[in-house]
């Protein structure tokens, strides 16, 4: 693979070797099936190997980091283009006033739910394979938040309004009215992205250090590196404060997410508006949350390994493991589909019941891929040769996050397209302008997520040598079993 | 402060947990100790730390200010600038609830941030006594002393016991 370093002065430094040198080592290392840590790794190697991501650059890379500026490019030039003309450029109109904006929102909103969720549940459970995905885990939910952040501002239309949304007193004393699920929903994406990053960063702190050591002088990195590491050399006492820190904060997040997600099936649950007025909205939301976030998590595994050669990091194992958690979440997910189909279509209700001919008369084929995709994902993951294939992986996991992405473009539109007086009825169709700013937003996570890559240690190598140091393999009759210490407090 | 400091380097955990009980023989305290890693150590691999770690205090402390910020925010303002819609109370007590819970938990993560600050004695950007080879692995035993004579002391126990290098100066312990 081609690799050049992005700086004349790494190619100095003696403690980095060549992109090749470090790959070649890779290839040599036989991956055992069903060990999560190579416990031999030398730490100087593991050290190269996990920054490599950070100091050199692939053609593959760069190849992908340019079709996704295109990308975000073309949908920020959609989106000035709609400042300009007015929200008339897209097809909200009368009564569909919430169309792919809110759908798109609500979607990202629930990719970025499983990565803190999953992070800080194995973190809790102190379970061992978790460690190589923790950082990918926490990125996806920080930028994935920042992309949902964005839709709310795109969908007012009048974006110099915003501060609307801001508790300032305005001239009439108005202060936002907090009794509007949308202003709760801002309260609780804010206080989401805050402790997010918050949780994001303090995982990073050791590993920021390792790179600020690393960092040869003089490179641009230095700098940034040696503030952001806030002077952390390692000592016990740091450590003791940031495991039991990790702890609570895991706690917390555990708190806040499902809150969040409940908090955003409220913008439609809390409305009269028959399809939204439901009580099982929250906990469906919530469900249908994490169900789209691990697949993300295990799409975005996929992906490092692909672009940045981290197999022997990111190993079939996690993936494995990974994939058994999507099952379960999968089978929860159809029982809630089943609960919400079962009871309208036992009740009968006149209203509620039109909704589902509504949208099976005009949207059959969406329902066909998101139903059948849901029985199709189930299937696949049922067999373990899916589990532990990293291709079969992306292609179900992509699967399920366009079945989630049509589910919620499904309770927005439709719907809306469809209520109160018959007179007022009409179609929606997302615009050219509306398809190409979420297609940004896809892109646009993706280009976080590489732009991090390349500015912080994307791997977890002060968790995997947490793991190295606790762990060991013993001899029982003709086999090794790995056993752990465990690091629990008395 | 500035003071005496001898930083010894170990290839491995168990010679440098080995070497904390000498240097406790040519008094040496253990809160005279700091040990430098680039992985965290199950607790008692160098010796017990039993210095208390009341994280709860500044997560409750936030929680709470975060409790009445949200009571302030959700509750307070309706009250101060009511609202009025017809056969509504003029507080909506869901919206407080939803948003001081919210709040709530903000100041409880915030207030965890700031106990591993301050905990830890972070941010600090001084030169303080380290060195780059903990990153690939090695172990250090910085070791605070009273004068030159008390860490050459340091320095020959430390050497006895398989450090592989060793860093003298006047830094910030």
């Amino acid at each position: 693979m081609d690799s050049e370093k992005d700086s004349e002065d790494i190619k100095d430094d003696k403690a980095f070797a060549s992109l090749e040198s470090i790959q070649a080592e890779a290839a040599k290392r036989h991956i055992v099936a069903g060990q999560d840590i190579d416990l031999t790794m030398p730490e100087q190697w593991l050290n190269q190997y996990s920054l490599a991501p950070m100091f050199f650059t692939t053609r593959a890379y760069f190849i992908f980091t340019i079709a996704l500026s295109l990308v975000v490019a073309s949908g920020l030039a959609s989106w000035i283009y709609q400042i300009i003309y007015g929200m008339g450029v897209t097809d909200l109109r009368p009564p569909v006033f919430w169309g792919m904006y809110i759908a798109t929102f609500v979607f990202w909103v629930g990719v970025s739910h499983s990565g803190t969720i999953v992070s800080s549940l194995l973190r809790l459970t102190q379970a061992n394979w978790r460690r190589p995905i923790l950082r990918g885990a926490e990125a996806m939910t920080a930028f994935s938040l920042i992309v949902a952040g964005m839709f709310p501002l795109i969908h007012i239309g009048r974006i110099w309004r915003v501060y609307y949304m801001f508790p300032l007193p305005t001239q009439r004393e108005l202060w936002p009215n907090f009794r509007s699920p949308l202003a709760w929903d801002m309260v609780a994406i804010s206080v989401y992205l805050t402790s997010s990053m918050i949780f994001l960063f303090v995982g990073l702190l050791p590993d920021i250090a390792l790179a600020r050591d690393l960092c040869p002088k003089g490179n641009w990195r230095k700098k940034y590196l040696t503030v952001l590491s806030l002077g952390w050399r390692g000592t016990h006492r740091e450590w003791n404060v940031y495991e039991k820190v990790s702890t609570y904060l895991a706690i917390f997040i555990l708190l806040i997410a499902p809150s969040v997600h409940t908090i955003v099936s409220w913008d439609f649950a809390m409305s009269i508006t028959p399809g939204w007025h439901t009580t099982i909205f929250g906990p469906y939301f919530v469900v249908g949350a994490i169900y789209s976030g691990v697949a993300g998590v295990i799409t975005l595994m996929v992906v490092l390994r692909w672009v940045f050669d981290l197999d022997e990091i990111i190993r079939y194992v996690h993936l494995r493991n990974l994939a058994k958690l999507l099952l379960a979440i999968a089978l929860l997910w159809t029982y809630f589909y089943f609960c919400e189909f079962i009871t309208a279509w036992y009740a009968k209700n006149p209203i509620e019941w039109r909704i589902w001919e509504y949208l099976w008369e005009r949207y059959s084929h969406l329902l066909i891929i998101m139903l059948g995709g849901d029985v199709l994902v189930i299937t696949m993951l049922s067999f373990s040769k899916v589990r532990s294939s990293p291709i079969l992986l992306f292609f179900v996991t992509v699967l399920i996050n366009i079945d989630m992405y049509i589910e919620r473009y499904m309770i927005v539109a439709p719907i809306l397209s469809h209520r109160d007086n018959a007179f007022t009825w009409t179609d929606y169709f997302p615009s050219p302008v509306e398809l190409s700013i979420a297609a940004a937003a896809l892109a646009g996570f993706f280009l976080l997520y590489a732009i991090f890559a390349k500015l912080l240690p994307i791997v977890t190598v002060a968790d995997i040598r947490e793991g190295k140091v606790i762990s060991g393999d013993i001899r029982i009759g003709n086999t090794y079993v790995r056993v752990r210490a465990s690091v629990e407090e008395e | 402060m500035r003071r005496y400091t001898v930083l010894g380097m170990y290839d491995h955990v168990d010679s440098a947990a080995a070497a904390i009980g000498p240097l406790g023989e040519i008094d040496v305290k253990e809160h005279h100790i700091k040990v430098l890693t680039m992985a965290p150590y199950p607790h008692g691999t160098f010796y017990k730390d039993e210095t208390p770690i009341p994280i709860w205090r500044f997560s409750l402390t936030g929680g709470f200010a975060g409790f009445v910020t949200g009571i302030a925010l959700a509750g307070g303002t309706q009250m101060l600038m009511n609202l009025i819609v017809g056969g509504k109370s003029p507080l909506s007590l869901p919206a407080v609830g939803v948003l001081t819970y919210e709040i709530t938990l903000l100041g409880t993560v915030l207030g965890t941030l700031i106990a591993l600050l301050w905990m830890a004695g972070l941010p600090n950007w001084t030169q303080r006594a380290y060195d780059d080879s903990i990153s690939a692995g090695a172990i250090g035993l910085l070791v605070s002393c009273r004068d030159d004579e008390h860490a050459n002391m340091i320095e020959k126990t430390m050497l006895r016991h398989k450090a592989v290098k060793i860093k003298k100066g006047q830094d910030d312990f």
